[in-house]
């Protein structure tokens, strides 16, 4: 599969942010997050969503690429995996990881997301990055796809819940959201309309078929 | 002339980001995290006798110089 690719606005104009499995060290790195920005919920989910990463992967239930978790499921497709994915952008040279998503593979193929946060304070050109959740969102969807994953589902809170509302356009997202695979078809059908209006041809071409 | 483009549901899911923070956790993987986090926090060797220099202190006499 195509490395998994979405588009974030900085400094007024549209750049592309690349999500990827994170290996031990990018966890390491995730985990320095409460340093740089204590008391802020991003810094202590980060850390948190990392040391569950290296609890599991002392039991091998982590995976660090798609090629992994390929096998992983080859081997056992009742095998449940832990993996962080991570966002980070070559034009972003100030941080590493801008965003981080926590997810899980259950035994029955579903993807299940535990952790979503955005890096505090991200920046590029003095301006706030924007839309790297809506982003990742979307990268779930293709990751789910790209696996024949039919549902994505999370736990929410009430101040998640509106974001996946929102984001989903899921009437009423209580304390669970759950993404079936016509939802997640639909959601990524409208993500990519609303970037063909704001992208070239050459750039989406190159990066969404 | 450039036209405006019309504002559309990208631009208000960009705006509802600026505005509130994304940082979510499920309540079960959240509380699981922080019982790891507990467990290995117990699990760890205690260093209080580093941090107040007494280790260092004993190095120092019994020979550090060795």
């Amino acid at each position: 599969m195509k490395t998994l690719i979405f588009h974030v606005e900085a400094a007024g104009e549209f750049r592309p942010v690349e999500l990827m499995f994170a290996t031990e060290s990018e966890v390491r790195r995730v985990r320095a997050w409460r340093k740089r920005t204590p008391a802020t919920d991003a810094g202590e989910f980060a850390a948190l969503a990392a040391k569950r990463w290296f609890y599991y992967a002392r039991e091998g239930s982590t995976v660090s690429s798609f090629e992994e978790m390929r096998a992983a499921i080859k081997r056992n497709e009742r095998s449940q995996l832990a993996f962080l994915l991570v966002a980070s952008a070559e034009w972003g040279k100030r941080y590493k990881s801008l965003a981080l998503a926590y997810c899980r593979r259950t035994w029955c193929h579903h993807l299940v997301l535990d952790f979503l946060a955005v890096r505090p304070g991200v920046s590029f050109a003095n301006q706030p990055i924007r839309g790297l959740g809506s982003g990742m969102i979307f990268s779930l969807a293709n990751l789910a796809d790209a696996f024949g994953m039919k549902k994505i589902w999370g736990e929410t809170t009430m101040s998640s819940a509106p974001f996946y509302d929102k984001v989903l356009r899921i009437r009423s997202v209580l304390d669970l959201f759950i993404i079936r695979q016509k939802a997640m078809r639909r959601f990524r059908e409208r993500y990519l309309a609303k970037l063909k209006r704001r992208l070239d041809e050459t750039e989406l071409q190159m990066h969404y078929y | 002339m450039m036209t405006k483009r019309k504002r559309d549901w990208l631009d208000d899911l960009f705006d509802y980001e600026a505005k509130h923070p994304i940082a979510f956790a499920s309540p079960s993987a959240l509380a699981e995290a922080r019982l790891i986090a507990k467990l290995d926090k117990a699990r760890r060797p205690r260093r209080r006798t580093q941090r107040n220099g007494t280790v260092h202190f004993h190095r120092r006499r019994n020979g550090a110089a060795a």
